[in-house]
């Protein structure tokens, strides 16, 4: 029997989606909902990331215990954010975030005693312990798995749990008053509710997502850099959460499949231009940048977003 | 009388060298109503800010209840009862009406993430919530609006909504910034209305700011008058009104 026994270039494309619908709902928590602009989304997926695998990989810690205490380890660290930073405008905040990132990827390429700069660290324990004695005791049923399965297949698992858990959680009178922040911050303190808090909370929740996403990012590279934590993982997101519509929760999974997915890690395969890998590259975000314009200037609300909305916020 | 309500003291407040508020003390006593009048520039919002937390004042203190809020945040005054609104109402526009006075209610264990982690948690305080939410609607005409978004709402609908989100919160003391702003006669009238209401079916305290004398002189049982950051006069509209110190601020020349 053959069960997923080769899943070809897709499956890795739909792996990456998987990544980034994860990492995006991060910031839909963040900015859809509790407006923080968060323009440092990275640093948090590099915290999960490393943390993970330096716990797993040199401290020999379990594979769950390592991932969740990425993401806890994130979420002190966006609380830690917050504090100086959250009081700050929209676009202060923004630029405040962004450097956040760029200090964390620095301190990820110099510090390496503990990363190993920029040659890169190893994150081979899900990859051994878990894939192939997965594969060695289903093959001995005779079930046949592609070495790629098990990750991906744990990835959508997770992309609906976390999708699940957002769209619960943000249905909630907690939800309701995060938004209310969104709104108008002055206006919820003065009802008795602490707005900085609803926001350091969207905050630490969004890079809890972030490091669960980095974590996966990790086990699927096996290997990696500073390099893969560049401020373009961020503005994926932005793109991915935008096109989808502020706020939305299941548009940013198929969002996260359509631009992530289809567009950015998949067009190789689709889309033959003939040029040099280079310029591919390039104009695979040339189509993503054109995509987003067409989107912002037709439907500005996004795909999925309400336009009632959209136009009540303008008020 | 025994203790008052609000009971501030010395607040002085300096943005770099001009003193904005200075040394300004007042008390309310429990279901007054009181009117903060000046000319621009008095200093009214400063003090008003000061008061309610909003921004921290120079010196002074504000007591409340008995217990001293100096060190209070802002939220942390609104939830000891004293409630203010703003100049330009407040709405949160890209929630419903219903949602805009919803969520103000107090003591709601799942508006904070730990209680909204624990599913079911204040269920039965929730559908009391939704019940005084209706009550809230219908009482300012707005049942009607609940499921459109607030950002839909006209100027008067939003003031009416602000109105009705703060009496969410079961105030003791509502700090009205300028109710009168930017709202037609009929609409003022209803809104004094439901304060004559408020503070004689509840016993509501009401301290509001408002530029002009002659709209506070049938709304407050006092009036405080600023210039220049002091507090110039205080007493019965009538009496402020013949007041030769406030007649001279309104008309200029206090230089």
């Amino acid at each position: 029997m053959e069960l997923l026994a080769e899943i070809g270039p897709w499956g890795a494309v739909a792996t990456v989606a998987g990544i980034y619908a994860i990492f995006a709902m991060g910031l839909q928590v963040q900015v859809g909902h509790g407006g923080v602009d968060n323009f440092g989304q990275v640093a948090f997926f590099l915290i999960g990331a490393y943390a993970s695998t330096i716990l797993v990989e040199q401290h020999g810690m379990g594979l769950v215990a390592g991932t969740l205490a990425g993401m806890a380890i994130a979420m002190v660290a966006a609380v830690i954010v917050a504090l100086p930073t959250l009081r700050l405008r929209g676009d202060f905040l923004a630029i405040t975030t962004l450097a956040f990132g760029e200090i964390l990827r620095n301190v990820a390429v110099n510090e390496r005693g503990l990363t190993k700069g920029s040659a890169g660290i190893d994150a081979f324990t899900f990859r051994i312990d878990i894939v192939r004695e997965l594969r060695r005791s289903l093959r001995d049923q005779d079930i046949l798995v592609d070495r790629l399965a098990p990750l991906l297949i744990l990835t959508w698992v997770l992309v609906l749990v976390v999708a699940l858990v957002t769209w619960l959680l943000l249905r909630t009178p907690w939800g309701r008053v995060l938004r209310a922040v969104r709104e108008d911050d002055a206006a919820v303190r003065a009802l008795g509710k602490n707005a900085f808090a609803y926001r350091a909370q969207a905050m630490a929740l969004g890079a809890a997502w972030a490091a669960l996403a980095g974590t996966l990012y990790a086990w699927n590279q096996v290997h990696f850099s500073p390099s893969g934590f560049e401020p373009i993982v961020t503005f994926a997101g932005f793109v991915i959460i935008i096109a989808a519509g502020l706020g939305t929760i299941w548009g940013t999974v198929l969002m996260a499949i359509l631009i992530q997915g289809v567009l950015i890690e998949g067009s190789r395969y689709w889309l033959d231009t003939g040029l040099p890998n280079a310029q591919e590259a390039s104009l695979r975000y040339m189509v993503v940048g054109l995509a987003l314009m067409l989107i912002v200037r037709f439907r500005p609300q996004g795909l999925f977003g309400s336009r009632a909305e959209m136009a009540a916020a303008d008020e | 009388m025994s203790e008052p309500l609000l009971q501030v003291d010395g607040i002085t407040k300096r943005f770099g060298g001009l003193t904005a508020v200075d040394d300004v003390g007042f008390s309310l006593e429990p279901g007054t109503i009181t009117a903060l009048i000046g000319p621009n520039g008095a200093g009214k919002s400063t003090l008003f800010h000061c008061v309610s937390g909003f921004i921290r004042p120079d010196g002074g203190t504000v007591r409340f209840n008995g217990r001293g809020v100096s060190r209070r945040s802002a939220h942390g005054r609104a939830q000891l009862g004293m409630v203010r609104t703003f100049q330009i109402p407040t709405a949160f526009n890209r929630l419903t009406v219903f949602e805009n006075v919803e969520l103000a209610a107090r003591d709601q264990p799942a508006d904070r993430l730990v209680g909204a982690l624990v599913p079911g948690l204040g269920r039965l305080r929730r559908s009391a919530i939704r019940t005084r939410t209706n009550d809230l609607l219908e009482t300012f005409g707005l049942a009607d609006k609940a499921d459109d978004l607030a950002g839909e709402l006209s100027g008067g609908q939003r003031k009416l909504l602000e109105f009705a989100r703060v009496l969410m919160t079961e105030p003791q003391l509502l700090l009205l910034d300028e109710p009168l702003a930017g709202v037609n006669p009929a609409l003022g009238e209803r809104l004094f209305a439901h304060v004559n209401r408020l503070r004689s079916d509840h016993g509501m305290t009401f301290l509001f700011v408002e530029h002009d004398i002659r709209t506070v002189m049938d709304h407050s049982d006092r009036v405080l008058v600023m210039a220049q950051g002091a507090l110039i006069a205080d007493g019965d509209p009538e009496t402020v009104r013949r007041d030769p110190a406030v007649v001279e601020a309104y008309l200029g020349g206090g230089e």
